[in-house]
């Protein structure tokens, strides 16, 4: 078993948390697993960028080479297409469809999400107004967490256990939202799994 | 036990199971996070010291007292804190001392790309370079070993890549040490020539004997003996990419390849028919390969800029084969996409400074810090960049050079007492004539918010006196001293009409927290009212990430996400459109 996931989003997003929840996920689940993190300079508002690999067999490298990621997750649209060329033929591409317009020269949104819903495989949702319904619009990256999962190999809880642990400090009703985010994100993923 | 580490955490954890008494550092991505994951293990000493300088220093002092110590900083760091390493390199440690310095090749925030090994030859002193965050566990512990064993300081060279990424670690509990007594001894310690003639001569016997033991130790140097046909010699995560991408080929992946182990390369070199090195950075292996005689290829292949990514090691690997290179199938719409550059934040102080600015024909030397990003349209309010406490001594150079427009040197706060103190007070004692900012956000904040001398607070966490940057530049002479808020933009431009144009030095203190580490800055989101906008745009001229424009026929609007509530565009507004949301 081998994923190869990459990550893309605009500083702040909350890319890191996913790769950490997904990375301590695979810990249980006894794989290997490496990541690596490049943040922009600034610690908001650059593109950022993490890989994850995760397999049963040890691997070497932390880091995926062009045209053989099995996922790549982007947590906002435009970010999703400038990590495209790292997908394989066969991986899927996940998208949350609400842009982050902090640059002056944004492309034309419909250009992007046509080119985002032209792949294959693809799941391409507006993951906050998912989250908004769910309680909270920053619950974001939880719905985008949702719905890679059906496309990991992990236990059915395995990832939402993850998820209570790692807010368990922020108390039940931060574990509550979160969690509604998830399992709202994992129905789009799942949608598209079948 | 095993634990998902970082590289930087794994250095914190070598060190810390090494039995590491006292670390100290100044923060510089990629290396911040070292300390302050150490500092977090219990029975450590950690500090941030006000540069890399005082820092190695100060590391140097706690060795010689006989415990051991660490310092970190990032590549340029090394370069302030050169003049002492090249000494204590010949004076010696009594315990081990292990100086970690994190490169950035492919200068992810960095101004230079620098090869750290060249210091280790310069100082000639010896330098790991682990992998992975595993790596990093292991080699902290055989830095301090080495360092202990030669009496001399060890290297630690990680890059961004490796203090970044995350690997499964077996970790250990710490070692129990006593701290060795410091017995005087001025000819070891006291680097008169009389003295330092006979230590150079003992640093390049100890060089001989490091050659000789590196060449041996198989758990730094690790030969991954495959087919005969290829032999890769590289180091880092390079060696570690190389293992997967050339999955026939055998590699000798070098984790202790300064002093070079010569008969190590040149065993290696004989098993193998054909030999590449693949390093990333300088050609500091390949020349040395090819001093001993032996052909190889290298930089002739393997790119000299930026990081050996796996996309780029598949080229080096067709330029091998003598086949051409794949080129994986472009998405055509990704090839024009605009580049997502950091900006400053949504409510970030620096603003105001930079849009005040912005109103006067000035000439602005900058400095290393989030306030770099004044450079950016639409503030566009910074001509040159150098090095941190460049912003003062360059902005008195250029007066003195004749500049006719009125010259403006910026620096942070941490910046401020980093390096800056000395350029004030050179501006002053050599009658110079600029206006001095200090971009003051009480914190250090590009890094990722770490305590200085400033802030009243240490990295343990404890309350310390907190220096006032106004006092230090009253005892350095300086009469013309504003503290205002940045905020304010009226008040800003305001101070700047008359300080800009006076004939002597004159410092400005641009005071307000950043609002990401001090949330009580942090005010309701204010609302654009479509029905009072005309369009203006004089909002969008703060290059605020929160006003929102789609074209220029859609009238902003405030994303109440990103707004803090700063009140900068409330107060740029000809038309009053902008109220509490």
């Amino acid at each position: 078993m081998k994923h190869d996931i990459v990550l893309a989003g605009v500083g702040g997003q909350g890319i890191l948390t996913i790769a950490a929840i997904i990375g301590e996920a695979a810990v249980r689940q006894g794989l290997h697993v490496k990541q690596s993190e490049v943040h922009g300079m600034a610690q908001r508002g650059g593109a950022v960028l993490a890989h994850l690999r995760l397999s049963s067999d040890p691997i070497h490298s932390d880091l995926i080479a062009a045209g053989s990621a099995d996922v790549v997750l982007a947590v906002e649209p435009m970010e999703a297409l400038r990590q495209a060329e790292s997908l394989s033929p066969r991986g899927v591409i996940l998208a949350n469809a609400r842009p982050v317009r902090n640059i002056g020269d944004y492309p034309e949104l419909d250009d992007i999400l046509a080119a985002l819903r032209a792949f294959p495989l693809n799941v391409v949702i507006d993951a906050e107004q998912v989250a908004q319904d769910a309680g909270n619009a920053r619950a974001m990256n939880m719905v985008m967490l949702g719905a890679v999962s059906p496309f990991l190999e992990f236990p059915d809880d395995l990832l939402a256990t993850t998820i209570r642990d790692t807010f368990a400090r922020k108390g039940p009703e931060v574990i509550a939202v979160n969690l509604k985010a998830f399992a709202a994100g994992r129905e789009a993923g799942l949608a598209v799994k079948r | 036990m095993k634990q998902l580490l970082s590289g930087n955490e794994a250095i914190a954890r070598g060190a810390w199971e090494a039995g590491v008494h006292a670390a100290f550092g100044y923060p510089g991505t990629p290396s911040t996070e070292i300390l302050e994951a150490l500092v977090k293990l219990p029975d450590v000493y950690c500090e941030w010291s006000p540069n890399e300088k005082v820092a190695l220093e100060a590391a140097a002092g706690a060795a010689i007292a006989g415990t051991r110590s660490m310092v970190t900083m990032k590549h340029v760091g090394l370069n302030v804190a050169a003049d002492p390493l090249m000494t204590l390199s010949y004076i010696g440690v009594v315990a081990g001392m292990v100086v970690v310095v994190a490169d950035d090749p492919g200068m992810h925030s960095s101004q230079t790309e620098q090869d750290t090994r060249h210091y280790a030859r310069l100082a000639k002193v010896p330098i790991l370079e682990p992998g992975n965050a595993v790596d990093c566990r292991d080699f902290m512990i055989r830095a301090f070993e080495l360092s202990e064993a030669y009496r001399c300081p060890v290297i630690l060279r990680s890059t961004t890549c490796v203090s970044h990424s995350r690997f499964l670690c077996e970790t250990k509990d710490r070692q129990a040490r006593e701290r060795m007594p410091f017995e005087r001894n001025p000819s070891q310690f006291v680097p008169l020539p009389l003295w330092g003639r006979k230590l150079r001569v003992k640093v390049e016997e100890r060089l001989d004997r490091q050659s000789t033991a590196a060449a041996a130790a198989a758990d730094l140097n690790r030969e991954f003996l495959r087919a005969p046909a290829l032999g890769i010699i590289s180091s880092g995560v390079a060696a570690l990419h190389c293992l997967d991408i050339f999955p026939d080929a055998s590699v000798l992946k070098l984790g202790w390849a300064w002093p070079f182990p010569d008969d190590l390369i040149r065993a290696f070199a004989g098993k193998v028919q054909r030999l590449v090195v693949i390093e990333e950075g300088d050609p500091i292996l390949e020349e040395h390969i090819k001093a001993l005689g032996i052909a190889c290829d290298g930089k002739n292949i393997v790119p000299r800029t930026g990081e050996l990514t796996p996309a780029r090691l598949m080229q080096v690997k067709s330029a091998i084969d003598g086949q051409p290179h794949p080129v994986p199938t472009a998405i055509a719409d990704a090839a024009d996409l605009p580049a997502r550059p950091p900006i400053l934040c949504a409510g970030c102080p620096h603003r105001g400074l930079f849009y005040a600015l912005s109103k006067f024909d000035v000439v602005v030397t900058g400095d290393i810090g989030c306030y770099s990003l004044g450079v950016f349209p639409p503030l566009s309010r910074t001509d040159v960049i150098l090095c941190m406490g460049g912003g003062f001594t360059l902005a008195h150079g250029m007066s003195k050079a004749g500049e006719t427009r009125p010259v403006v040197g910026i620096v942070g706060d941490s910046t401020f007492f980093h390096s800056g103190i000395t350029g004030l007070l050179n501006m002053v004692y050599n009658r110079g004539n600029a206006t001095l900012i200090v971009a003051d956000n009480r914190t250090t904040a590009m890094t990722g918010h770490q305590d200085h001398p400033g802030t009243g607070k240490t990295l343990m966490g404890d309350p310390t006196i907190a220096a006032s940057i106004p006092d230090i530049a009253r005892a350095c002479g300086m009469k013309r001293i504003r503290v205002i808020d940045p905020n304010d933009i009226d008040n800003t431009i305001a101070v700047f009409k008359e300080e800009l144009y006076v004939d002597e030095p004159s410092l400005i203190i641009t005071q307000a927290p950043c609002v990401l580490n001090d949330k009580s800055a942090v005010r309701a989101p204010l609302h654009i009212n479509p029905d009072a906008c005309k369009n203006c745009r004089s909002c969008l001229k703060l290059g605020c990430p929160a006003i929102e424009s789609a074209d220029k026929k859609t009238k902003p609007a405030i994303n109440p996400q990103l707004c803090t509530g700063c009140a900068m565009c409330q107060q740029v507004c000809k038309f009053n459109a902008i109220t509490k949301a």
